[in-house]
């Protein structure tokens, strides 16, 4: 099947095909209905349109159209150099920004043979492990609105705030952090940083139980998640799911582990896999990567080697790439997996080419056969636990 | 004239019942204004937050201000509805509660119409609302409402005869349809404590037929925008948000009369018993609504009739055996 | 790194395909030993990567190859994009293999006029989206993918802008980057 060549058959090929009778009896019959969600949702999963066929409450095929966040952030970044850039990564993900800042700052580096000094790298995984926290908050209490549930979400945020402020003491941002540069982190950590990080840490585990008592152990939210939205491994990999999506259908990888960059070959920590591949391995899975992020942190805060390293490495604002270079660097971002491809053409302070592959976009790529057969209402609850974001999409 | 002779008249009785109606009906209003106010509070507090508090001291006027915005807005009637249908369905659902609530017992001597078959006529009143609900989301002529109207129907159906089988208990111990009767039947123990299945059977069931969540489906946010009442707006949306919070305000006062003892209790007056009883049980429904998650609608109608049905009927056998026995 | 190159020479005598080892430096042509000043009629310097081996395809043979890496273990695709250079549009196909931690880059060239490239769908759902965002930003035609048309803009947008010859009103100058 060749593309359409005019854009009347691109049209046609694109409307939505004609509804499907069921017979009942020769005079009693059903049709299935084509219901679109979105763009403008409550469930705050930002501006993504569903349209959704429906066959009663059954849902027979789910057909996403995004687009409507896209920036052309790639476009741009063929024309800024390596520092401007940054702050373009911070818009592909701003759930998790420190996360996609370290992956666009990994491949400059890595393309133009940059070194970070160990001290930059520590803070570089502190920050991205905190926000790794934040981001699983932020999910979990939106994944409760998905599901009906209304109070999660503030308890989530609650802690969610306290992250909030220790990134806002680091670089003077909340949501988009700007902080890790090409050659280590803008600026060294404040005064009783690291005190009050541990304070954090002590009391975030200390509620992680009270998510479990409120919703996990909830039957009504386990009737609601166990079985629902089932993807077995081979599925898995075929669809490039990634992150937690992946382990809960027990694929055990994780880039931090298996193809370590930054300081994590030197940290020990767990990854948590589940086995069914339903929405409530996926959904444990993340409540779990808190557990380890918070181990994580707390190992490099012991680990932090002292300020005499210097927190990063001069980088010239017009460092240049050498010619002919590619890199691909990836990371685990709280999505998935995040990685940058950089390649250099010519060579000069400008990359010739960036192209982010966000995790969300391959989740979302797996979310109509996800869905078929289930309700409508699991519809909401497995694309809650895909933990997808928008602005990862269209980017 | 005979001054007595006219106060016993006919049409200084139906004055008087109809002074009586109008200030119950205003109490009513203002209990709904009131109920408002604490779900927005009560839910606050329970998300770690402080809930209205600009407006008025400690948000108190929040409900004025909000019904003065609904009353002002503009009445848009969308084109294509069933206009008959689309115009009395907000009618329809606001009225069952306001009068059911002329049946309840508030004190010994305070009751508005003391019926035998008070309890029958509550319930009977309550099945209008699921009629109203289902008027609404084929009346507007609108695929989302049709669905939420639909579901409504589908579990206000199965929750009615759970409800049923729940009140059954209270009936058979005191030998009596009328309410307050079952309140005087309770001079000695309330009936929660001789129907421990039957009062928490009847509070869940009363809880799904309010659809608030975990039972809200027809209104499921997350879904289907906002289901049965998408497209109303302002005063028409005003009558079917007090509907809910009247139909909340009822419910609560039915549980308290069957089984807390209605108006029945040492030192205190008969009707702050009451009070506190209603608005013990008023609370207990708003905390379940911040708690839960929704259910599945499959999920509600296997518990609805799966469950809670069966343990209705298994409460009707033991009061039955029991009294025998006893 | 050693367990990948079995792989290659596989698909060097299968497909006879191009090797860019990672890090570069494609060894000396024989009878050229290294250090020798290079001859004048050199192609230009192979791009090669810092992270993994590259593999440059044949356009026609990618369905081949790839369904042959899908059996040799590379079970996961990471994306597949593309790059616009002055004669020729890159079709990347990143690969990796979640077993024994192999990864793999595949290259195919295309011309610019018409570049028109085998999906690999049918081997990996993976590359649907991503296919198709090839498809919308560059003009990449995928044969045999199902559901070919444009994910990002919009479906009568005119142009594939991330080529370098795209202009548009839209498009805004950038200043030059320097110190005042």
């Amino acid at each position: 099947m060749t593309a359409p060549e005019t854009i009347a058959e691109r049209m046609a090929k694109d409307v939505i095909e004609q509804p499907v009778r069921h017979e009942v009896t020769r005079d009693l019959w059903t049709d299935d209905f084509n219901v679109n969600i979105g763009p403008q949702h409550p469930s705050t999963h930002g501006v993504l349109r569903l349209v959704v066929t429906l066959d009663g409450e059954v849902v027979k095929k789910v057909q996403p159209y995004c687009g409507y966040l896209h920036r052309s952030i790639e476009k741009i970044s063929e024309n800024r150099t390596l520092l401007q850039l940054v702050c373009f990564s911070d818009r592909v993900d701003y759930v998790a920004a420190m996360n996609a800042n370290l992956a666009v700052c990994l491949a400059g580096e890595k393309i133009a043979g940059i070194e970070v000094p160990e001290r930059g790298q520590y803070i570089r995984v502190i920050m991205a492990e905190l926000n790794r926290i934040a981001s699983h908050l932020l999910w979990f209490g939106d994944f409760g609105l998905n599901l009906g549930a209304g109070t999660p979400f503030f308890y989530a945020f609650r802690e969610r705030e306290q992250v909030i402020n220790l990134f806002e003491e680091v670089c003077g941002n909340r949501l988009t952090y700007n902080y890790i540069r090409p050659g280590g982190v803008a600026f060294d950590l404040p005064e009783k940083w690291v005190e009050r990080c541990q304070s954090f840490l002590d009391y975030f585990l200390t509620k992680l139980p009270e998510y479990h008592r409120l919703v996990t152990n909830n039957p009504i939210f386990q009737v609601r998640t166990r079985g629902i939205g089932v993807v077995t491994r081979e599925e898995a990999l075929n669809w490039g799911l990634s992150g937690p999506s992946l382990r809960g259908s027990g694929v055990d990888f994780d880039v931090r582990r298996d193809d370590p960059y930054e300081v994590y070959a030197n940290l020990k920590f767990r990854v948590p896999l589940g086995t069914r591949g339903d929405t409530f391995e996926r959904y444990l899975c993340r409540m779990m990567e808190m557990e380890s992020s918070v181990d994580i942190i707390r190992q490099c805060l012991e680990k932090l080697p002292g300020a005499q390293g210097g927190h990063a490495k001069k980088v010239s604002m017009l460092a240049r790439i050498p010619a002919n270079r590619e890199v691909l660097v990836r990371t685990e971002a709280p999505r998935g997996e995040m990685s940058v491809y950089m390649c250099s053409g010519t060579g000069g302070p400008k990359p010739w080419r960036v192209k982010y592959r966000t995790a969300s976009f391959a989740n979302l790529a797996a979310l109509d056969q996800l869905s078929r057969g289930y309700k409508i209402a699991d519809l909401m609850a497995i694309f809650g636990s895909l933990d997808v974001v928008i602005p990862e999409i269209d980017r | 004239m005979d001054i007595a002779a006219l106060l016993a008249s006919e049409w200084a009785q139906l004055a008087l019942y109809a002074v009586a109606g109008f200030v119950l009906l205003n109490v009513m209003l203002g209990i709904v204004t009131f109920l408002v106010l604490m779900e927005r509070k009560v839910s606050g507090w329970m998300q770690v937050r402080l809930g209205p508090m600009e407006i008025g001291p400690w948000g108190i006027l929040v409900t004025v201000a909000d019904a003065i915005k609904l009353m002002t807005k503009q009445d848009v009637v969308p084109r294509h509805v069933d206009r008959f249908v689309f115009r009395l369905a907000p009618a329809l659902i606001a009225l069952p509660p306001l009068i059911a609530v002329s049946l309840v017992p508030f004190g010994k001597n305070l009751i508005f119409a003391d019926t035998s078959v008070a309890l029958l006529l509550v319930l009977a009143l309550t099945s209008l609302t699921s009629m109203a609900i289902l008027m609404a989301g084929w009346g507007s002529n609108n695929k989302y409402s049709l669905l939420g109207g639909v579901r409504s129907a589908a579990q206000d159906l199965s929750y009615e005869v759970a409800l049923i089988f729940a009140a059954l208990g209270p009936v058979m111990l005191a030998g009596s349809l009328s309410l307050q009767d079952i309140v005087k039947a309770q001079g000695g123990v309330w009936f929660v404590f001789l129907q421990p299945l039957g009062f928490i059977l009847f509070l869940i069931a009363g809880i799904a037929e309010l659809n608030r969540t975990p039972f809200d489906i027809p209104e499921a946010e997350s879904e289907i925008v906002a289901g049965y009442h998408t497209e109303y707006s302002g005063m028409r949306f005003a009558l079917f948000f007090m509907a809910e919070y009247a139909n909340m305000f009822l419910v609560s006062c039915i549980v308290a009369t069957l089984f807390l003892g209605g108006w029945q209790g040492p030192v205190l007056p008969g009707v702050l018993w009451f009070v506190l009883k209603v608005f013990a049980v008023i609370f207990v429904i708003m905390w379940v609504r911040w708690t839960f998650p929704r259910f599945r609608v499959d999920q509600l109608m296997t518990f609805g009739w799966k469950v809670l049905v069966p343990l209705g009927l298994l409460n009707i056998l033991l009061t039955g055996g029991v009294m025998l026995l006893v | 790194m050693a367990e990948i190159m079995p792989i290659i020479a596989e698909l060097e005598k299968r497909f006879a395909v191009t090797h860019i080892p990672l890090g570069g430096v494609p060894s000396a042509p024989p009878g050229q030993p290294a250090g020798q000043p290079a001859p004048p009629a050199q192609p230009a310097p192979q791009a090669f990567s810092v992270t993994e081996p590259i593999v440059k395809v044949d356009p026609k043979k990618i369905l081949a190859v790839c369904s042959f890496l899908a059996a040799s273990g590379f079970d996961y695709l990471l994306t597949v994009t593309a790059a616009d250079f002055p004669q020729r549009i890159e079709v990347l196909y990143f690969l990796c293999s979640m077993s024994g931690r192999l990864r793999l880059e595949l290259k195919c060239e295309l011309p610019r006029d018409k570049p028109e490239i085998d999906s690999v769908s049918g081997v990996w759902k993976a590359a649907l989206y991503p296919e198709r965002e090839v498809y919308d930003l560059f003009g990449v035609r995928f044969r045999n993918h199902p559901d070919l048309r444009r994910i990002f803009l919009e479906d009568e947008f005119e142009g594939y802008p991330l080529r370098k010859d795209y202009t548009s009103d839209f498009l805004v100058k950038m200043p030059e980057v320097g110190f005042r």
